[in-house]
C-alpha cells in the first residue's frame, strides 16, 4: 500500500511534468549555458591578435616599447602583433635628451591607463640604460588580510549557489500558491481530504512541487556542468566546477535547500490556505517574495563586498539564514554554529508547517483540524 | 427517537453545528443501517452537507456526537467510507479511470486492483470506451458519473453521497440508481442526500427529513409517505372566506410561505374522504377569490412539505 503522501506528490509531480511550460522550464538552463558558451567564445574571438606598427629612430627605443607595449597588453588579456606597415600607430619621438614622446594613434588597442603603464615601463627601462646598474626585483605578495577578489572562484560558487536557491525557490513558491489556492477556491480539496489527512496532502503537495524544481534545478546544474567541460577555452569554468563538485559545499546546499523548500514552501501553503482565490492568494504572498528578495540582495551583498569573513546578526533570522548560510565561506560559520541554524530553520519549519496544515483544511473548521484530526485518530 | 441499532454504520446524535455567517445545524439525529438506502432530503440551505462534512470529519462539531461503525471518527473508519462531496474535484488533466484508480489507491488499494475496479465501474455505467480520456474532456455528467464512481471504487462499507443525482439526466440517473442498488444488495449502506423526490421514493429504503437545521422525520419510506396530507395549495387574498370554506368541510388551513401583500397561499387539509371537486365547490359557495389552487401530491413530497412547514415558519419567525 502506498502513501497517501507519495500518491499525492506523484499526481502533483505528473500535473506539472505534463506541460509545455516544464520543459520549456527544463530547455532554460541548457540554453543559458549554451548561450553563455557562444558569449565566452565571441569574447574569445574578440581577443585575436591585434596587428600594431611601432615607429621609432632609435632602434634600441623601439625593442624596448615592443617589449613594453606586449607586456602591458597581456595585462589587459590582449595579444599584440607587431608589423611593419599594417596596424594602428605608435610613434616614438626623441625631442631632447631628456623628453621622448609617445604618440598612439587614436584606434591604438590600449586603453589610458594601459598607454600610461607602457610610458612608466619605458622610462624604467630607459633609466636602467642610463644607469647600468640593476635595478631591483620588487615582488608583490597577496595580504592576509586583504579583501577576498570578486573573481574569486569559491567566492562566485557560493554566490551562485545562492542565486540558484533564490531562483528555485521563486520559481516553485508560485506553483505551490497556484496549486492550494485553485483547490481551496473549488473545494475540491474536500475529495482528498476524505482520504487523507491535511498534514499528508501538504506534504504530498510540498513533496511534489519540490521534486519538479529541484528536477529542473538538477538539470540546470548538470548541463551547465557538462557544457563548460567542453568549454574550447575555459578560465573560470574548471575552478568553478572544482568548487561545485567540492563534497562540504554540497552537502550543506542540500541541506539548506530541502530546510529553505520546507520552510518556505509551508509558509506558502499556509498563505494558500488562507486565501479565498489566486488574486488574493498573490496579494497575501507577495510580502513573503518581497522577503526573499531582500534576503538575496542582503546575502548578495555580503558576498561581493567581503564582509562575508565575520557573520551577520541575520543569520539568525530565518528569513535571512538559507540565503547567508550559502554566502558565507566554510571557514567564516564554525560547525557548531552551522548546526544551530540549520536547527533554528528546521524549528521555524515546524511551526510554520503546523499552522499551515491547520489552515490547510476547510475554512469554517477553523485552525483547529489538524490537532483534532490527530487526537481523534 | 430510535434506539442505536447494532448494524448501524453511521449514527449521528444531537448534532449541533453554527457558522459565524449563519446557517448550519442545530439538532440532527440519525442513523444509517448496513444493506439500507437511506435518503436524506431537505431544502436547500437546510444542513444536508453540513452534515455530511461533520460525519467525515471535515469539520468540528459544536455539539453531537457521531459514531462511525460503532465508534468515533478515526483515520481507519476514514478508509472504510466512500464520500462524495457537494463541490466535484477531479483534476482536469486526469484520465478516466486514473482519476477513479487515485481515489482507491489514496483508501489503500494496490495499484493493479485499483485500475481493475475501475475499468469495471466505467465499463458498468457505459464509459468504456472513455476510460482513457481526460476529465476535461468529458460532459458534466460524466464528470459527475465518473466522481461518483471513485467515491466507491474500493468497495467501501458506506457510502456518503451529496447530491450524486445533480447534473445527471435521466438515462444517468437511473444508471446510477441501480449501481446503488447493487451496492445495497451487498450488504452496504448508502447515505445520499437529493432533490429528487420521486429518485427518493424509487431506491431508498428509508428517508432522514431535514429542515431548518432539525431532523423532522427519520423512518421508513412508506410510513414517511402515509404522512402526507389530503388537501390543496392555495392562493388568495380573502383568508377568512378561506377558512370558512375549510372549516365547512371539516378541515383547517396552515399558511405557507410567499405571502405578497394580501395575496397569500395557505395550505388547506381535508379529512380524507372529502375530494377536491368538493373543495372547490365549498371555495365557490363562500366566494373565495381564488388565484391559484395545486392538489398536494401523495407521498414524499407532500409528507415533507407538511413535515417541514412549521419548521419553515419556526424559522422564518426567528
Amino acid at each position: 500500500m502506498t502513501s497517501p503522501i507519495w500518491l499525492i506528490a506523484e499526481r502533483e509531480f505528473r500535473t506539472y511534468v505534463a506541460t509545455f511550460s516544464f520543459w520549456a522550464a527544463l530547455a532554460v538552463g541548457p540554453l543559458a549555458a549554451g548561450g553563455g558558451l557562444l558569449l565566452a567564445e565571441g569574447m574569445h574571438n574578440a581577443a585575436q591578435p591585434v596587428a600594431i606598427v611601432v615607429k621609432s629612430h632609435d632602434p634600441i627605443l623601439m625593442h624596448a616599447a615592443r617589449a613594453a607595449l606586449k607586456e602591458v597588453a597581456s595585462l589587459e588579456n590582449r595579444q599584440l602583433i607587431i608589423t611593419q606597415n599594417a596596424g594602428a600607430r605608435l610613434t616614438l619621438t626623441t625631442r631632447t635628451e631628456n623628453q621622448i614622446d609617445l604618440i598612439f594613434e587614436p584606434a591604438f588597442p590600449l586603453s589610458v591607463t594601459a598607454r600610461t603603464l607602457v610610458a612608466r615601463t619605458l622610462e624604467r627601462d630607459v633609466a636602467r640604460r642610463a644607469s647600468g646598474v640593476p635595478l631591483p626585483v620588487i615582488r608583490q605578495i597577496p595580504s592576509a588580510s586583504a579583501p577576498a577578489q570578486r573573481s574569486n572562484p569559491a567566492a562566485v560558487a557560493r554566490i551562485l549557489l545562492m542565486a540558484m536557491l533564490w531562483l528555485t525557490l521563486t520559481g516553485s513558491l508560485g506553483m505551490l500558491l497556484q496549486t492550494v489556492a485553485r483547490e481551496r477556491a473549488t473545494r475540491s480539496l474536500e475529495s482528498l481530504l476524505a482520504a487523507a489527512a491535511p498534514w499528508q496532502i501538504m506534504a504530498g503537495k510540498l513533496a511534489g512541487v519540490g521534486g519538479v524544481s529541484f528536477l529542473v534545478l538538477g538539470a540546470w546544474i548538470g548541463s551547465s556542468e557538462a557544457l563548460a567541460m567542453l568549454a574550447p577555452k575555459p578560465n573560470l569554468a574548471p575552478a568553478l566546477l572544482a568548487e561545485l563538485t567540492k563534497p562540504e559545499l554540497l552537502a550543506r546546499a542540500v541541506m539548506v535547500y530541502s530546510l529553505a523548500y520546507g520552510l518556505f514552501g509551508s509558509a506558502t501553503v499556509a498563505l494558500g490556505a488562507l486565501a479565498r482565490d489566486s488574486a488574493s492568494a498573490q496579494n497575501l504572498s507577495r510580502p513573503m517574495f518581497i522577503l526573499l528578495m531582500a534576503a538575496f540582495f542582503v546575502a548578495l551583498t555580503i558576498g561581493t563586498s567581503g564582509a562575508a569573513a565575520s557573520p551577520s546578526w541575520l543569520l539568525y533570522v530565518p528569513v535571512f539564514t538559507p540565503f547567508l548560510l550559502l554566502t558565507y565561506p566554510a571557514g567564516a560559520l564554525s560547525w557548531s554554529l552551522q548546526l544551530k541554524l540549520f536547527t533554528l530553520m528546521l524549528a521555524a519549519t515546524v511551526i510554520v508547517a503546523r499552522f499551515a496544515a491547520s489552515r490547510f483544511a476547510l475554512r469554517e473548521s477553523g485552525a483547529q483540524f489538524f490537532g483534532a484530526n490527530v487526537a481523534r485518530s | 427517537m430510535p434506539p442505536a441499532a447494532s448494524s448501524d454504520l453511521l449514527r449521528i446524535t444531537g448534532l449541533a453545528k453554527r457558522f459565524r455567517g449563519g446557517g448550519g445545524v442545530s439538532n440532527v439525529t440519525f442513523s444509517v443501517p448496513a444493506g439500507a438506502v437511506t435518503g436524506f432530503i431537505g431544502i436547500n440551505g437546510a444542513g444536508k452537507s453540513t452534515t455530511l462534512r461533520c460525519a467525515m470529519g471535515l469539520l468540528r462539531p459544536d455539539a453531537g456526537e457521531i459514531q462511525l461503525f460503532g465508534g468515533p471518527f478515526s483515520c481507519g473508519s476514514r478508509r472504510r467510507i466512500g464520500f462524495l462531496p457537494e463541490e466535484r474535484g477531479l483534476f482536469a488533466h486526469d484520465r478516466a479511470r486514473d482519476a477513479i484508480a487515485f481515489h482507491g489507491r489514496l483508501k489503500g488499494m494496490a495499484r493493479r486492483a485499483a485500475l481493475a475496479a475501475a475499468d469495471k465501474l466505467l465499463e458498468r455505467v457505459g464509459l468504456g470506451a472513455r476510460k482513457c480520456d481526460r476529465i476535461a474532456s468529458l460532459s458534466k455528467g460524466n464528470a459527475q458519473r465518473v466522481q461518483v464512481l471513485a467515491a466507491m471504487v474500493h468497495d467501501p462499507e458506506l457510502l456518503l453521497l451529496d447530491e450524486p443525482l445533480s447534473g445527471l439526466d435521466l438515462i444517468a440517473q437511473s444508471e446510477l440508481l441501480s449501481l446503488l442498488a447493487e451496492f445495497r444488495a451487498r450488504g452496504r449502506g448508502i447515505l445520499f442526500s437529493t432533490h429528487s423526490m420521486s429518485a427518493a421514493e424509487a431506491i431508498c429504503d428509508r428517508v432522514v427529513m431535514l429542515s431548518g437545521g432539525r431532523t423532522i422525520f427519520e423512518g421508513a419510506v412508506p410510513d414517511a409517505s402515509a404522512l402526507a396530507p389530503h388537501g390543496a395549495i392555495i392562493v388568495t387574498t380573502d383568508a377568512q372566506c378561506l377558512g370558512a370554506a375549510a372549516r365547512s368541510l371539516g378541515g383547517h388551513v396552515i399558511p405557507v410561505t410567499g405571502a405578497t401583500g394580501e395575496v397569500a397561499r395557505w395550505r388547506v387539509v381535508l379529512p380524507p374522504e372529502i375530494t377536491h371537486p368538493a373543495l372547490i365547490r365549498a371555495l365557490s359557495e363562500h366566494a373565495v377569490p381564488l388565484l391559484a389552487f395545486e392538489p398536494i401530491k401523495p407521498g414524499l413530497e407532500g409528507a415533507f412539505w407538511h413535515l417541514a412547514q412549521p419548521q419553515a415558519m419556526e424559522s422564518r419567525a426567528a
